[in-house]
């Protein structure tokens, strides 16, 4: 009986961390929509868009090898890997004990990594362009993302994500650690970095040679795009997921709880429509930094996980 | 058995270097032979090793010298076993590697070439085995006088010469420092031994320290540790590639080697301050080598740059070690140890797999320089996926073998988090700059893999390259597999890596996962394992067909045509990203620590206007910081002293023997 509650539990998460971060890109665009005076596409719009590219035939650049091929689906697999990684309506998730989290960011590199590769195989300065400011962003965003969710682990005594968020929704609000707003800083901008948000990077732009994360994705088509937009759209669910979840752990789902679900799955979406809908508030509201400006923000990420780490030591847990 | 291997192994490698050497006449032969010799004798010695590293006690090794005292004492023990199985085994993949290689380069100096790396693979042998100060320094020596002699592959350029003699400079200056280490030791313990180094009783702390110290600046220097890493990044890529392998993937752990045994064996019992200390020199070497690999063009000195990065993710490991070790943590010693040790063996085999390729590559094109490359994947398909695989392991991406150790250092710095009050802070930010290396070793080899081997060709001769030889092909082959084996089931090397640690801190069988697991710090917390990670990508790449299969149509066909390049039309060359322009985001955020300095010359045809210039060349100055800040200075010095000392040699015989009469009456006046 709980083998197969265990299943069907893993099935909602599945299917919750695969479709709904489509809904939460659809949430973004819809706010920043309506904060532009206009009424915005319609919350699937996402969904429709993949469902259109799988349908279609692909092109590919003939300076491209294997690496180009190969890469829509490498990127989207580490993403999805991950997402099956981090908890959503419940603190319980089907890889929880292999859910380190350094695991967690060497996976996502590992899917930045093929990225950045397809786009130098296509032979074009735009592709180039984006994954090498893509490797800066990423490499001086890493230091404040360990940092922080290192913190995180020390104050809840575990490295493995599911376990964190465990730990912090049995917890009171005003038991959780003053350090808490801290890292949640750390890592709400560190998040938007590596989503390629406004301000360091503007998924809508048309210029492409403002683009950072766009311009890699500029030679591919159909079944391509589709699985990069896709891959895109897991790793924003996914961040979402794990500051809703770190941050906020209401109402989750217990275990082999069948009555506990529907609240958790809820509570979960609302979450995460909320911070969707604040990050599409925050797209609206402000500039884009320029490029060299970008490590300011970043080494901001970092001070505030190093103090933190410094109000760990000197107070402890 | 262990001393028949051992003469076995030693004599054929040298001894096919020397017949190499006398049928130098005819370079071809010689070549063969010494090659096939060396791949035997390498072969003999790669079953020697497993012997060492299976008996459970140390075998000794004794033969009288003619001097009483002098001896040659040699000792077979596991971790001996272990770094013999680097040599053994990565110099016959790399003997191999050289049988073709050798034919596409230089010919005419095969003979000789071969007779020094003969030699060189013995003398590293004798370094690991050695257990005297005597047989080790010997071995030490000849080591680094082969490695010099194997450098100047084209001496004919001034800038290898001059590597060559910074190498020799730099082996002294590290030798001079170890040998005051060893005789301090001698002089406590009374003997040259080293089994009565390690039964004499401890010295006092201080001169402990001081020992370490010692030890550290010389073994450090070796091993490239920054700040006396200058010397390594010039040197190792002038050599040829298999050869640069051997000293990146092998000689630079030799030097490793030393620091663990002294550490753990001749200076117990250890000062917990040590490790910091090495903890912090292993995150400052990590973080500016792959700051400088990234900024370099020369693949084969970027790779030396990465190794100066991956001696220092190896040295934060053993700083831990030393730390619990020193404050009475055996496990979480054995653990960092252990750590170490994975990430030695892992960089030897990524690190030798990367030379190899950048060899294949410099055969083919006579390129070094990534702004000269591209388009490679599709001319040497066999050569492109053995260096992404080798990029792949050596940016720590999972599952390959560098996601292992790399993971493991990380759990070793987060249990030194929870040590003891000073060590809070230096854990996170040790491991803070273990993602920053990871995120800069991660576009260090994008910019490698993608500028050399993708995209379009940049130059003709990138244009024109063959695959390399199938003799050349298998030993990378084998290397990359490698990779991936020790990625999947890490359980199986640390299983080998746990009968090497020290005595003292004897791995808790509860440290091992099985062969698939990867464990953690903490026994209460779950190991990891990389193949369910694995299967569970594999099953969603399965699930993702499917839906592909299911959704696409019979109509949608896939094309393939000139890329799209936002409508413009013309796709050159000339204008693809370069791996300067790759880099620039971190030249610029890092110009404060470089010292750049950007020259434009402009040559103006029109002496009225300079805005109507004929050419112009824009020059990128860059200086190391150590350079100005440490090594001018002591260079300066030394020539000073030099010209100082110098009047003393005036030529006069007469004076010369004044001199030598009077240091036999000082002598006889000194001694008691």
């Amino acid at each position: 009986m709980t083998f197969a509650l265990d299943i069907g539990f893993a099935a909602i998460h599945l299917a919750l961390v695969l479709f709904w971060p489509l809904v939460l890109v659809g949430i973004v665009r819809r706010v920043k929509a309506r904060l532009a005076c206009r009424r915005g596409l319609p919350l699937l719009q996402e969904l429709t868009d993949l469902l259109k590219l799988f349908r279609k035939g692909e092109v590919i650049p003939d300076t491209a090898t294997w690496v180009f091929r190969l890469a829509p689906w490498g990127t989207w697999a580490a993403s999805a890997l991950v997402a099956l990684m981090v908890p959503t309506f419940s603190w319980s998730v089907p890889l929880g004990a292999q859910a380190d989290f350094i695991l967690v960011i060497y996976l996502l590199g590992s899917s930045r990594f093929l990225r950045n590769l397809a786009a130098l195989d296509t032979a074009t300065a735009f592709a180039g362009l984006a994954a090498s400011r893509e490797s800066f962003v990423a490499a001086l965003s890493e230091p404040a993302m360990v940092l922080s969710l290192w913190c995180a682990g020390w104050v809840a005594g575990t490295s493995r994500i599911p376990e964190m968020v465990w730990r912090f929704s049995e917890k009171a609000a005003a038991e959780l650690s003053p350090v808490h707003p801290l890292i949640l800083v750390a890592l709400v901008i560190v998040a938007i970095a590596e989503n390629a948000r406004v301000p360091f990077d503007d998924p809508t732009t048309h210029l492409e040679l403002t683009m950072i994360h766009e311009a890699a994705l500029l030679e591919y088509s159909g079944p391509g795009l589709a699985l990069m937009q896709w891959g895109a759209g897991l790793h924003l669910g996914l961040s979402l997921a794990l500051i809703a979840n770190l941050f906020f752990p209401i109402g989750l789902a217990a275990p082999a709880e069948l009555g506990t679900v529907p609240l958790g799955l809820f509570s979960f979406m609302a979450r995460t429509s909320v911070l969707a809908a604040l990050l599409g508030v925050l797209e609206s509201t402000m500039a884009r930094l320029r490029f060299f400006r970008i490590t300011d923000w970043l080494a901001l990420s970092g001070a505030a996980a190093v103090l933190a780490v410094i109000r760990l030591v000197t107070v402890g847990r | 058995m262990l001393s028949l291997l051992f003469f076995l192994s030693i004599l054929l490698t040298a001894a096919s270097g020397a017949a190499a050497l006398a049928l130098q006449s005819r370079p071809a032969l010689a070549h063969r032979v010494g090659c096939w010799g060396q791949l035997a004798g390498t072969l003999a010695g790669v079953v020697l090793a497993i012997l060492c590293l299976a008996s459970d006690a140390p075998g000794h090794l004794r033969f009288d010298g003619p001097v009483p005292g002098l001896g040659f004492t040699l000792r077979f023990d596991a971790l001996a076993g272990f770094f013999l199985l680097l040599v053994f085994g990565l110099g016959a993949l790399a003997t191999t590697f050289g049988l073709p290689y050798g034919f596409i380069g230089h010919s005419s100096s095969l003979g000789t070439r071969d007779f020094c790396l003969g030699f060189f693979l013995a003398s590293m042998a004798v370094v690991v085995l050695a257990d005297d100060v005597f047989t080790f320094f010997a071995a030490w020596e000849s080591m680094s006088v082969f490695a010099f002699l194997l450098l100047p592959g084209e001496h004919e350029k001034r800038e290898v010469r001059e590597a060559a003699y910074l190498f020799l400079i730099a082996s002294q200056v590290g030798t001079a420092f170890i040998l005051v280490a060893f005789l301090v030791l001698a002089h406590h313990a009374g003997s040259l031994e080293f089994d009565a180094f390690r039964r004499a009783a401890p010295l006092s702390l201080p001169w402990r320290s001081g020992i370490f110290a010692l030890a550290l600046i010389g073994f450090g220097t070796k091993a490239g540790m920054i700040p006396f890493h200058v010397w390594l990044p010039k040197a190792h890529p002038v050599a040829p590639s298999h050869v640069s392998a051997l000293m990146s993937g092998v000689m630079i752990k030799t030097a490793l080697y030393g620091l663990i045994r002294f550490a753990f064996e001749f200076l117990a019992p250890l000062d917990a301050f040590w490790g910091l200390v090495v903890l912090t020199l292993g995150a400052v070497s990590a973080v500016l080598g792959a700051l400088f690999a990234l900024l370099e063009h020369d693949l084969k000195r970027m790779l030396a740059y990465s190794s100066v990065e991956n001696v220092g993710i190896i040295l934060m490991g053993l700083g831990v070690a030393i730390f619990f070790a020193g404050s009475g943590k055996g496990d979480w010693a054995a653990y960092a140890l252990l750590a170490a040790l994975f990430h030695t063996l892992n960089h030897a085999v990524f690190k030798t797999l990367l030379f190899l390729a950048a060899g294949s590559v410099l055969a083919a094109t006579r390129e070094a320089s990534l702004e000269h490359l591209g388009g490679l994947a599709r001319r040497m398909p066999a050569t492109a996926v053995c260096f992404l695989v080798g990029a792949w392991a050596i940016s720590g991406l999972p599952p390959a073998n560098g996601f292992a150790s790399e993971w493991m250092t990380y759990q070793a710095l987060w249990v030194l988090a929870s040590g003891s009050a000073g060590t809070h802070l230096l854990g996170p930010i040790a491991a803070a700059c273990l993602a920053l290396v990871g995120g800069l070793a991660a576009a260090c080899f994008v910019r490698a893999a993608g500028v050399g081997f993708l995209g379009l060709p940049r130059t003709e001769p990138a244009r024109r390259a063959e695959e390399a030889p199938r003799g050349m092909i298998w030993p990378m082959a084998a290397l990359a597999a490698l990779c991936l084996f020790a990625g999947l089931a890490p359980g199986l090397p640390l299983a080998m890596l746990a009968g090497c640690l020290p005595r003292q801190l004897s791995a808790p069988s509860l440290l091992l996962a099985g062969p698939l697991g990867l464990p953690a710090a903490r026994s209460v917390e779950p190991p990891l394992y990389p193949l369910a990670i694995v299967a569970t990508l594999a099953a969603l790449l399965l699930g993702l067909t499917f839906v592909r299969r299911r959704l696409g149509t019979a109509s949608a066909a896939t094309r393939v045509h000139g890329p799209w390049n936002c409508g413009y039309p013309i796709v050159a060359p000339r204008a693809q990203y370069s791996a300067s322009g790759f880099s620039q985001p971190f030249a610029y955020f890092a110009r404060k620590l470089l010292s750049r300095k950007k020259l434009l010359d402009v040559h103006a045809r029109h002496h009225y206007s300079p805005y109507l210039p004929e050419s112009l060349v824009l020059r990128v100055h860059s200086v190391s910081p150590f350079d100005t800040l440490v090594y001018q200075p002591v260079k300066r010095f030394v020539i000073r002293l030099s010209k100082r000392v110098s009047r003393l040699q005036t030529g006069s015989l007469r004076l010369y023997l004044a001199f030598l009469l009077g240091t036999v009456i000082l002598l006889l006046l000194i001694q008691p």
